[in-house]
Parts: C-alpha cells; structure tokens; sequence
C-alpha cells in the first residue's frame, strides 16, 4: 500500500508537472519555436497550434502533428483583417479599423476580450494597421497614405494603447507620422518603418510617450523584424540590415540587394 | 488580353529553385539563421544571414499564388491563395508538399490588370486558379477595364 500511495504521489506530481508545462508552452511563442515573424504575419505557430487568420476568421489548428494540421475550431473577427501578433497569453489582430484582443484559454483557442474601433470614420478601408506589445501598452500604427487614390482623409499615426486590461483598452497617446507601416518592439526601443520617410526609432523608456531619437532616412521602409540586437528591415526590393546598440539607436550592417 | 493560369493543384510546380532578383517583396520571417521572406504571388526568398553584413540568398521556393507563410521547425505552412500547404522543408534544397488543406482561403478578388496595356480585358477569375499571366486572344466577356 505505501508503495501504491508512493506511486500516486509520483503520478499527481508528474501531471502536474505536465499541466504547469502546458501553460509554460502558451507563455512565449518566439523563444519557444525559434521562429519569427514580422509585424504582416498572418500566421503563428504557438505550442501544438498554428493560428491563421484569412480577412474576416481566425482558424485554430491542432499541430501536435506538425505535419498533419488538424482544424479545431474557426471563429469569427471581423471585417477586413490583416495582422496577427502574439504577446503572453494574448493574440493581437490588427483589422482596417479595429484592434481586436483574444486571450488563449487553457486549451489554446481564442477567447474575445475586446474589440476597440480606431474612430476614423472612414467609408474606405485601404490601408494597414499592424500592433506590437511590450508590458502593458500595444503600439499601433495607422497609414492611410499607403495607397492614397482611395481615401479621402488622411489618418498617418502611430497610437499607444494602455492594455492592462484586455477588456478594455484605453487610447492614451498619438504621434503623428509620415506613413508609418511595420514595427519592431524591445524594452526601451521602438523602431517603426514610416515608408518613404524612412525608419524612425523611438525611445519607450517612457512607455506611454515615446520619443524621437533617430531617423534614418534614403529608404522606403515597410516593414522590420528583431532579432535579439539585430534589425531586419524590408523594403520593397532590398532587406537592410542593423545593428541595434545599447542606446537602442542603430548601427548598419549589410543590404542584401536585388 | 486575357489571362492565364496556372491549376492550384498542381503540387508538382512546388519546388526548390536557385536564388532569384527580388521583385515585390512581402512578409517576412526568421528562423536560426535564416532569412524567409515572400516574393508576392510567386513564393519565397531562403536566405542564409549566418553573417548578417553579407547575408546571401540560397534557393527561391516556387510556390505560385503565396503570400502568407511560416516556419515549423522542418515543416513550412504556406498559403497558395486559396489552400494552406504544409510543405516538408527539412532539405532547403528539395522541398515536398505532404498536405494541402483545401479551400482556408477566399481566394481575394485581385485588382490585377495587364502591365502596359490600354482598354478592356479579360476579368481575373480566382476560382478558374492562379493567374500566370496575360496573352493576346479572343476574349469571353471583357469586362474589366485599364483606368
């Protein structure tokens, strides 16, 4: 009987071990795959699932078996969407005119916690709003200058939204930009593709006010991707490569051309 | 004009190329010390930046019709515009469609159009496949024009 009970207690700990690995896995994407994406990504392996997002639904795959994806379940977002971001339990899906927030429950699918409309009353929706997260602000841009034949006002902002609480997030700063597109995150560091204008690097070390330090210009910059301190920026026929230094302005590297 | 296609079935076409130009590019990602980043509408750029002053393009993935992607490990997940492909990429060099799941996409109604080109054309039609591109002939129901 002693060793029975010894048995159980082994097999309590090592499910709960398992459970406890389980959330662990749900924790961060990046680090966990090896893979990442930039801010355009559509779709985002996270743990034993692949989540795809296709204009107006989110599908939830099981990959348990990377190589055989089972559907478990497709849900309805919204009108027009676009980007989708992971950040610590959260989903992030950036629309033509709305930021929507899903937490992932214990089994992995999506769970609405909000859905916040950028109020930009327009009746055209041409143009892209990527989102990134650090800590408790989401960092997101608007650009209608990208394809400007089709909208009649003009909206070219970065916008910092406060969500600590998915529930209900609060618009608490915009800085106004030339055409700002993809952006790249770190703690201290936002840099933010702005088109023709170039790349732009704000300091967050004040998260709700981020502040101008540098600008490079000569390239139309439309979308980045950090990894660990090396930034990766596309444009439309060259990818550019910089070194991020500690004050988080950046050192070039390379340009990989044509 | 009018336009050509190519069959969205047609797995075949899906294989490892030596590098190509870059053209239009679009959504990128990184794993190790790789490089992906899509060439629109026609597949995806492998770079290899193990030394990111000189990082180097090594295959160009065919895979008609993509524009979103991401990377698993030896399985790479890849759209063809209207199917999502799960695509075995544990040789870069020689790369294998294991699965296609059919239809997770709406194929979008593209605004394309003949490059250099002036008056009425042949509609893009997604649900007749991919568009490879455009000929001279008689044309059914010319409804689209140049603006």
């Amino acid at each position: 009987m002693k060793i029975n009970a010894q048995i159980l207690a082994i097999a309590a700990f090592l499910i709960i071990s398992a459970m406890a690995c389980n959330v662990e896995s749900l924790g961060d994407s990046e680090t966990e795959s090896g893979t990442l994406s930039g801010s355009y990504a559509t779709m985002l392996t996270i743990g034993s699932h692949l989540y795809l997002i296709n204009d107006s639904q989110i599908t939830t795959y099981d990959i348990n078996d990377p190589k055989d994806p089972i559907i478990i379940t497709t849900q309805d977002v919204g009108f027009d969407i676009q980007s989708l971001y992971y950040y610590e339990g959260l989903l992030l899906i950036g629309s033509s005119n709305e930021m929507h927030i899903f937490e992932l429950d214990s089994q992995g699918i999506p769970q609405r916690k909000s859905a916040t409309n950028y109020n930009l009353n327009l009746t055209d929706f041409c143009f892209f709003e990527p989102i990134v997260v650090k800590n408790d602000y989401a960092y997101v841009t608007i650009a209608t200058r990208v394809i400007d034949i089709c909208s009649s006002a003009q909206f070219n902002e970065l916008r910092v939204y406060d969500i600590s609480n998915p529930n209900t997030p609060i618009l608490i700063k915009t800085v106004n930009l030339f055409c700002p597109r993809g952006l790249a995150i770190v703690d201290g560091g936002l840099y933010v593709c702005d088109d023709t204008a170039g790349l732009k690097i704000f300091s967050i070390e004040d998260p709700k006010a981020p502040l101008l330090i540098q600008t490079i210009d000569g390239m139309q910059a439309y979308d980045c991707i950090l990894k660990g301190d090396l930034l990766i920026v596309v444009c439309p026929d060259q990818l550019r490569q910089y070194k991020v230094l500690n004050d988080g302005t950046l050192e070039y590297l390379g340009s990989i051309q044509i | 004009m009018k336009p050509t296609y190519y069959a969205y079935e047609d797995w075949g076409s899906i294989i490892s190329e030596p590098p190509r130009d870059f053209e239009k590019l679009g959504k990128i990602v990184t794993y190790n010390n790789h490089i992906f980043i899509n060439e629109k509408y026609k597949g995806i750029h492998v770079i290899d930046n193990s030394d990111p002053v000189h990082g180097k393009k090594i295959y160009f993935w065919v895979i008609n019709g993509n524009t979103e992607f991401t990377v698993n490990g030896n399985v790479l997940y890849a759209n063809n515009g209207r199917d999502l492909l799960v695509i075995d990429i544990s040789d870069y060099a020689h790369i294998v469609v294991l699965k296609a799941l059919l239809n997770q996409y709406e194929p979008e109604k593209l605004k394309v159009y003949p490059a250099n080109y002036n008056g009425y054309f042949e509609c893009f039609d997604p649900s007749k496949g991919l568009l490879k591109g455009w000929e001279k002939g008689t044309l059914i129901n010319p409804n689209c024009k140049t603006i």
